[in-house]
């Protein structure tokens, strides 16, 4: 995808649409393309770059990704990155505040950058803040135009690529909306599990 | 507002206090290293050290509570003149120490468990509380 003569091994960009909200399955997922030799560079809305992993440097471990969610306060991310950069951790990307990041060659420090439960609890609650606050009105706007778009005959081109962008949404919100679920119940287990002790 | 002979005005962290404690095992260890100015990651080498490696803090952890003891007045920034990095790529590390807010949330939060030691030890020793 997007290759060109001079980096076609060296470099990759790969689409997917991950939505923040389901880090869990997108750090392993991150951590096993390192493994195949895909380091992470960056991203955008929905795709990833990768650089080829130089030949020999790791290549047994399976290095660890780590995401965390700090959506207002990016001037003092620069001390978050500053400590993590102390215990071993690389800040690899920033995108819509969410920050990635990968422990180190050799670093042996703890493999958690969220290391207890009340900061896990409390990772989560910004994050679903941030989404519910996304979501909910994007979810009105939709169903106002779900009148809308049954009002109106799909004939034109115009209107067909309107319907097709208003599915294509709809597709967008629906997937937040279960993965919202999900993390609600990941949240519910861990505060539980405290009560309990 | 008149201060008396012999008594001085109880600053306003006595009432603010209270409403702090319980802290958190994490939270509790870090305001006990900031009773001396540290930064970040030093902080996580004391927890370390103090507890023989038992609890060990990850960055967003430690970034976590030092925003929220930041917001809550109970640490405040250092101003210190050497640069912390020793890799020496200029990159300065901020150094918090404990307000007196941060003091006295730390101290209620001391005299609790340490009378929730006590109170557990007398009654596993001695079948009950002794006082």
């Amino acid at each position: 995808m997007g290759r060109h003569s001079h980096d076609r091994d060296d470099s990759r960009t790969v689409v997917r649409l991950f939505t923040g909200l389901a880090n869990d399955v997108e750090e392993e997922w991150l951590s096993k393309m390192d493994a195949d030799g895909w380091r992470l560079a960056g991203r955008g809305w929905a795709w990833y770059m990768f650089t080829r992993r130089p030949v020999g440097e790791r290549s047994t471990e399976r290095p660890i990704y780590r995401m965390d969610f700090w959506p207002q306060s990016s001037g003092h991310m620069d001390d978050y990155i500053a400590i993590a950069s102390d215990a071993g951790w690389e800040h690899v990307v920033a995108y819509n505040g969410w920050h990635y990041f990968r422990q180190r060659d050799g670093a042996s420090e703890f493999p958690e950058v969220l290391s207890d439960r009340e900061s896990q609890v409390a990772k989560y609650r910004r994050v679903l803040r941030a989404a519910a606050v996304l979501w909910t009105p994007a979810s009105i706007i939709m169903l106002i135009n779900l009148s809308r778009l049954n009002r109106t005959a799909a004939t034109g081109l115009v209107q067909r690529i309107y319907v097709a962008g208003w599915w294509g949404s709809a597709a967008v919100l629906v997937l937040m909306g279960c993965q919202m679920i999900r993390m609600w119940v990941l949240l519910r287990r861990l505060e539980k599990r405290y009560q309990k002790l | 507002m008149a201060c008396r002979t012999g008594e001085t005005q109880l600053p306003d962290v006595y009432s603010q206090a209270e409403q702090y404690v319980p802290l958190t095992e994490s939270t509790y260890l870090i305001m006990l290293s900031l009773i001396r100015p540290m930064h970040g990651y030093g902080v996580m080498q004391e927890i370390k050290e103090l507890t023989g490696g038992v609890v060990r803090l990850g960055p967003g952890t430690m970034y976590g509570a030092l925003t929220a003891l930041k917001e809550r007045g109970m640490i405040e920034p250092v101003e210190s003149a050497e640069p912390v990095d020793a890799a020496g790529r200029g990159r300065q590390r901020k150094e918090y120490v404990l307000t007196a807010l941060g003091r006295e949330v730390l101290r209620l939060e001391q005299a609790r468990l340490q009378k929730l030691a006590d109170i557990g030890r007398e009654v596993m020793e001695y079948g009950s509380a002794q006082s």
